[in-house]
């Protein structure tokens, strides 16, 4: 950077990763051009950014063999039984508190055994809403749907 | 672990014909079909996770994801973009629920970001400053803000064009070039320390 005039360009800078990729029209291409020309720091930020490009597109990664693929694929029905069980193992566990609510309820047992039932019940029914609020939360305020104009 | 250019996808049917097939029942024609495009769904998810064995999850639980949801794309569409959507939605949702179990910020979660998996031997003609600096760029990414490591990957590592990333998005394309060069500068600023000047070359 050894000039020393201030930038002056006349256009929003982002029109220089547009000039970069070549999304811009040519009336627009053009003017960045004659800018470039003139101006070492917008050169500078273009050069840079253009050689992260450049070794973005030919950075090579190492992909899976065909026998690693296979290793996941055998995996795979495990993770989805597993999901599968946890959802099984929740419904049930509903309908058991709820069963036990009912008869706590309606049975004649003194006043602090059914106390003592609901409020084991109440606890683990908050605790497991809780966790549900949590994620829905997080859902709703995804950092990724956010759109940073 | 082999290398990108050594594997070519299989050729023969077009991928509408194997749609086709595939949702008549055709075993075959969906394992080609999720065999030819695996590879480039597994490149998109590293890229987007940071390490191999997330990618790995990724990429498989979104071609199940493809595989049963066949019925309803449209075989006259270009098939990539929507596996990309697919794979794109599954990366999200796991480092999602990475965070909802850790319940640290975001940005520290990074330790599983490996730079190592770059495979510097791929380019044995290249000089050595040009691969330290795609190492760079690799570690770089990994600091980033999720939304701003996207765009940078759609765009310089997938080479998508503006149009193609705005529908995957679901962003208008002056949003893209915004967010994209905001990104950059990022990128640049994590590169270079802020005193030492921006030479890369
Ligand atoms: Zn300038």
């Amino acid at each position: 950077m050894t000039d020393t005039n201030p930038c002056q360009r006349a256009f929003d800078e982002e029109l220089l990763s547009g000039y970069i990729d070549g999304e811009l029209s040519q009336g627009e291409r053009q003017r960045i051009e004659v800018h470039l020309a003139e101006c070492a720091s917008c050169r500078t930020l273009q050069e840079s950014m253009r050689a992260v490009r450049d070794a973005a597109r030919s950075t090579a990664f190492a992909v899976p063999t065909d026998e690693q693929w296979r290793e996941t694929a055998r995996t795979l029905p495990g993770r989805w039984s597993r999901q599968l069980g946890w959802l099984f193992v929740i419904l049930c566990a509903a309908a058991g508190a709820g069963i036990l609510l009912w008869e706590a309820a309606a049975s004649p047992e003194p006043w602090w055994v059914k106390v003592t039932v609901f409020g084991v019940l109440g606890g683990v029914g908050l605790l497991f809403a809780s966790v549900l609020m949590d994620r829905l939360h997080d859902r709703r305020h995804d950092r990724y749907r956010r759109v940073h104009k | 672990m082999t290398l990108t250019s050594t594997m070519a996808p299989p050729v023969g049917e077009s991928d509408r014909e194997l749609v086709l097939l595939a949702r008549e029942g055709d075993q075959e024609a969906l394992s080609t079909l999720t065999t030819r495009h695996r590879r480039s769904a597994y490149l998109l998810a590293l890229q987007l996770m940071g390490n191999p064995d997330d990618a790995l999850d990724a990429t498989q639980d979104a071609l199940i994801r493809f595989c049963v949801h066949l019925n309803r794309f449209d075989a006259e569409r270009p098939l990539k973009p929507w596996l990309y959507s697919i794979v794109r939605n599954r990366c999200r949702d796991l480092l999602r629920r990475r965070r909802v179990r850790r319940t640290e910020p975001i940005d520290s979660d990074d330790e599983r970001w490996r730079p190592e998996i770059v495979d510097e031997s791929a380019d044995p003609h290249g000089d050595l400053e040009r691969s330290r600096l795609r190492t760079r760029v690799w570690s770089a990414l990994g600091q980033l803000r999720p939304d701003h490591r996207e765009i940078l990957v759609l765009r310089d590592y997938q080479d998508l064009s503006y149009s193609q990333i705005s529908d995957l998005l679901g962003i208008p394309q002056g949003t893209v070039m915004s967010r994209l060069h905001r990104a950059r500068k990022q990128l640049a600023s994590q590169l270079a320390p802020p005193s030492a000047g921006a030479t890369y070359t």
